[in-house]
């Protein structure tokens, strides 16, 4: 700890107001792509240690939670790098539920959705659901079901907008098992969304 | 006119034997949002939405999901309620930046 021992007579900041500040955000932040209170605990902690230390080079320039969003979106890639190396997912094994009763079973129309999972007409555009934070609320619920690293993959495949290549490489899986886990997670997400949003919400 | 609706769910139902199934064709939706599809996979991929609203609604859902949760990341990456930091952890972060143990 001696590095911010050195850099804490900083008198710039006020870390105590920092953290009150910022840290329920940053958490929030890191717990929705990690899937995990731990981890998220520690990148946040990363964070703000490495913001102190390089609190000259950002001179206030600019909003100073964009600037810590920065440095987190670092600390979580870092982190997916760390933790892929020391778990690496078998070869094939995908995760994330299959999800076979959504389609008929058996008779004509085998392999054809079953009527009870068949998707409706949501009727929404972007702009419907973007400022309801409820809504964003029922989509990281939906998530919490599936596996962390499908969870994570999706995340940051449609939030983040990574490139396929890139999460394969941040999650060490191969491009074929990287497929597999988007659709599980779409198929997963977008029934629960219509179930616990569409179908019930007030909208 | 009922003679003609019923030939009409006839056609349908068979033309949409032809195709894979709405399994295997969630799964090219996906894979579609990931990468170009061989030409084959496209015209099945287009015939099938063309007469299945189920499949249809599928991929209109799907990129309403992408669309939404980019642009929302775009604005406001994640400012929706949720978990906060544990007081303990908060005391323990503050303690890190503050140079105790």
């Amino acid at each position: 700890m001696s590095e911010a021992q050195v850099e804490s007579s900083n008198p710039a900041v006020d870390c105590a107001t920092w953290v009150d500040q910022h840290g329920d955000y940053l958490f929030r932040f890191a717990v929705f792509r990690l899937r995990d209170r731990t981890a998220a605990e520690d990148v946040v902690q990363e964070t703000f240690l490495a913001a102190l230390r390089s609190y000259e080079k950002f001179a206030g320039r600019g909003s100073e939670r964009t600037w810590l969003v920065g440095i987190l979106k670092h600390k979580i890639i870092d982190h997916f790098r760390r933790t892929s190396r020391e778990a690496p997912l078998a070869e094939d094994a995908a995760e994330g539920p299959v999800h076979e009763e959504f389609f008929q079973r058996s008779g004509q129309w085998i392999g054809h959705w079953d009527g009870a999972h068949a998707p409706t007409d949501w009727q929404a555009t972007p702009s419907d659901l973007i400022e309801r934070n409820d809504f964003w609320k029922v989509f990281h619920d939906c998530l919490a079901p599936l596996p962390k690293r499908t969870a994570s993959a999706f995340t940051l495949r449609e939030v983040d907008g990574l490139k396929s290549e890139e999460i394969c490489e941040l999650l060490s899986i191969s491009v074929n098992n990287l497929w597999v886990m988007l659709h599980r997670a779409r198929l997963h997400l977008r029934n629960c969304l219509e179930t616990n949003w569409f179908k019930h919400s007030a909208r | 006119m009922k003679t003609y609706h019923n030939l009409k769910q006839k056609m349908r139902a068979w033309f949409i034997h032809q195709l894979p199934p709405c399994e295997a064709i969630v799964e090219k939706i996906s894979q579609s949002m990931e990468q170009k599809l061989t030409l084959r996979e496209r015209i099945d991929l287009k015939l099938h939405l063309w007469i299945c609203a189920w499949c249809h609604w599928y991929f209109n859902d799907l990129n309403l999901i992408r669309d939404a949760a980019s642009s929302k990341t775009a604005s406001d990456p994640y400012p929706v309620s949720g978990p906060t930091l544990s007081a303990a952890v908060r005391e323990r972060i503050k303690r890190q930046l503050t140079g105790g143990n």
